[in-house]
């Protein structure tokens, strides 16, 4: 039966149903602990979940108008999903973990010009049992005895390549995708649209994972297709209620006797700054001036080179090859902090209208006709947290919900341009060896890693969070989506997020059962 | 260059009987929340995947018969492949003039973009024209609003279509065949590994 708790003040109110949310919430769950759940988006089934980019990306992407500044496309800034599982449905499983010399930037990396580093407020040590348990939880293969996943094609083209050029670190990785039945869902059929919804369930989002599973405990609610406009604050100032609007549009309330907020950075932000009240005046849990701040994406890029056989790059698992060298601090390199380079497939239209975007002609119908032979590469790359880099809401714009539109305002450190120039070089070098034809390369990309925004540290005048993601202006708010990294590292963001919300998860029950909270 | 029929067999049996996107009231409900959203005016000037789908039906409704056989020549001459058939480059220029009709800030933009294609060609005029007379042409309003229109609007109607898909080895709906596991890993000109 279908759990209800109506406006029960005894909750705790999650905002958002993905990689944070979803799982924090079946967390609190499964240990009895009373859970509403609010996700922007639609539920969807298998059967919405079909092999067509075009039709999946209206389905899943949140389309709400943001607006782009500086590095950034412009209409689409960052692409990130209003769907409930949020961005796990078009995430490619990539579960890398973050090196400890990543969660010590400040001290491994020393002063950068323009960059607000900072060490993580966290031991590493206690990291690495939560990351034993997300992996667990994400079923990760190539992780716990975990058969890994096989390399495609794409991904063999890659690895060759790499052994050519001198790298050793090359493997199929840890990636959140069943390579044998488990969990109760399929193994990968190599169908290559993880970024449109993984039309089996082999893939792990929180869709089909922790939402049934929190459901079944008794102790939790989805409402989905509910959008979070503000979160209200009582006599102490405490979050004691939030305001939505439900999915036939009505204004509602729903009490809270803790609220977490994993609206990915960009929401998280924007509930954040529209909550200010006359205890909050610059925005909720913001003394610090800090939240919408230091906002990073990793460096990204890819090439797509021609090679001289067939390749087929767009079958498989789209994340099936990693290379792992570049993954160190060696300013040798004439950089700062490291990369990983992993596969990656484009279908024809994204190659014409991303990788190509305005090119014609006979030369890109040569390119486009090549399109079998095609291998592609990307790199996550460390980004470095700027204060001007920032997320803003405009003073005036409103969207449908009467919200204000956020500015997304992100520009590429020196530092990030020169990561992408080598990686770019490597690549060329890569694939050079095996008699590439032609390069296409591209260093502009919707983000997808966001992170940043409200910072964890110890000192509430310079970070938004204690190291659990609680707030230091309000007790009974926290923050459980990648907001919270203080550095990003050059790991996918996701393992991280599981791993840091379950560690919040523990606290949160700790503090509930002392009766601290 | 020819732009007749193409006798492919590939081609010809995906082009009969393919049914046309009908305008109906979940997609007009869409298109407004899509412009509402800002993304369809964003389309203008940005990449095509960033263009959640074909927003408007390509009935093609009020384009003149002349106009429509030039922008599908200019279609052709941006995106030259030889073995499309002429019908698909008819229909991003009937795209092209939907998108116009439904949006105020694409119709600013195609009829002057067709005159000034008529100014650059005269005063033979654009169908007597060779190829690299078309490309000079081409590269004189390249960046523009109207060649973007055009382009963006060509480059999602043919790489959106199953027929050029085959033509450049694109296998599309992967879960229709039950997945690659017979040849995602089958690559087999790369040297040994040791």
């Amino acid at each position: 039966m279908k759990t209800e708790f109506k406006n029960n003040e005894e909750v705790v109110v999650v905002i958002g149903s993905g990689a944070g949310g979803g799982v924090l919430a079946n967390a609190l769950a499964q240990k009895g602990i009373d859970v509403v759940c609010l996700e922007a988006g639609p539920r969807l089934s298998f059967s919405d979940i079909v092999n067509n980019e075009a039709e999946m990306f209206p389905r899943i992407t949140w389309l709400d108008e943001r607006i782009s500044e500086g590095d950034t496309i412009p209409g689409l800034p960052l692409w990130t999903c209003k769907s409930v599982g949020g961005t796990t449905m078009h995430w490619t499983a990539a579960c890398p973990r973050l090196h400890e010399y990543e969660l010590r930037a400040r001290s491994t990396y020393g002063h950068i010009e323009g960059a607000n580093l900072a060490d993580w407020p966290l031991d590493y040590g206690e990291l690495e049992q939560y990351y034993d348990r997300g992996e667990r939880l994400m079923s990760v293969s190539g992780t716990h005895g975990l058969k890994p996943m096989p390399a495609n094609n794409n991904a063999l083209v890659q690895s060759t390549g790499a052994r050519n050029i001198g790298y050793t670190q090359v493997d199929t990785g840890h990636v959140a995708i069943n390579s044998t039945p488990r969990d109760g869902r399929a193994a990968c059929l190599q169908l290559g649209f993880c970024t449109s919804g993984c039309a089996t369930g082999a893939k792990w989002s929180t869709l089909y994972t922790e939402i049934p599973r929190a459901e079944k405990t008794g102790h939790f609610e989805l409402r989905d297709r509910c959008m979070v406009t503000r979160i209200l604050t009582g006599e102490s100032g405490r979050a004691s209620e939030i305001e939505y609007f439900d999915a036939e549009g009505r204004a509602r309330r729903q009490k809270a006797r803790l609220v977490c907020v994993a609206g990915n950075a960009v929401e998280t932000t924007r509930l954040l700054l529209n909550s200010g009240n006359s205890k909050h005046p610059d925005g909720l849990a913001n003394s610090s001036d800090q939240v919408g701040r230091n906002y990073m994406r990793h460096v990204l890029a890819a090439v797509v080179a021609v090679m001289p056989g067939k390749v087929a790059m767009y079958k498989g698992a789209q994340v099936a090859g990693y290379i792992h060298d570049e993954r160190r601090h060696d300013t040798s390199r004439g950089f700062t902090g490291g990369f990983i380079l992993h596969t990656v497939p484009f279908s024809p239209e994204t190659m014409a209208g991303l990788l190509m975007q305005g090119e014609w002609g006979e030369d890109f119908v040569r390119k486009m006709n090549s399109y079998e032979n095609m291998a592609g590469c990307m790199m996550v790359g460390e980004d470095l947290p700027e204060s001007t880099n920032r997320i803003t809401l405009h003073p005036t714009k409103k969207d449908r919900a009467g919200l204000p539109v956020p500015v997304v305002h992100y520009r590429f450190h020196d530092n990030s341009r020169a990561m992408q120039e080598y990686f770019v070089k490597v690549c060329h070098k890569l694939y050079g060896s095996l008699g590439a034809e032609d390069f296409i390369d591209q260093r502009l990309f919707p983000a997808t890693h966001n992170m940043g925004v409200a910072r964890m540290g110890e000192d509430p005048k310079t970070s938004v969070c204690n190291p659990w993601g609680q707030t230091h202006d309000v007790d009974n708010l926290f923050i459980s989506d990648g907001s919270v990294f203080p550095t990003s590292g050059s790991a996918n963001p996701t393992l991280t997020i599981v791993s840091l919300v379950l560690r919040q998860a523990d606290y949160i029950a700790g503090e509930l059962e002392r009766g601290t909270l | 260059m020819k732009t007749g029929k193409i006798n492919n067999p590939i081609v010809n049996e995906c082009t009969a009987g393919k049914p046309q996107n009908k305008e109906n009231a979940a997609s007009a409900s869409r298109r407004r929340f899509l412009r509402s959203a800002g993304i369809a005016a964003a389309g203008l000037g940005t990449a095509t995947l960033l263009r959640p789908s074909l927003l408007f039906a390509s009935t093609g409704a009020g384009l003149k018969p002349l106009d429509r056989e030039l922008l599908a020549s200019v279609a052709r001459s941006i995106f030259p492949h030889d073995r499309v058939p002429r019908s698909l480059y008819i229909r991003i220029a009937e795209q092209v003039a939907a998108q116009a009709r439904n949006s105020p800030a694409e119709a600013e933009v195609l009829q002057p973009g067709l005159v000034r294609v008529r100014e650059l060609a005269a005063p033979r005029g654009w169908p007597k024209l060779g190829r690299d007379d078309r490309v000079a042409i081409l590269r004189e309003l390249d960046g523009g609003a109207f060649f973007n229109l055009v382009r963006n609007t060509a480059a999602q109607v043919l790489y959106r279509d199953e027929r050029v898909w085959k033509l450049i080895g694109y296998g599309g709906n992967a879960l229709a065949r039950g997945g690659y596991l017979d040849s995602f890993d089958n690559i087999d000109w790369l040297p040994d590994e040791d």
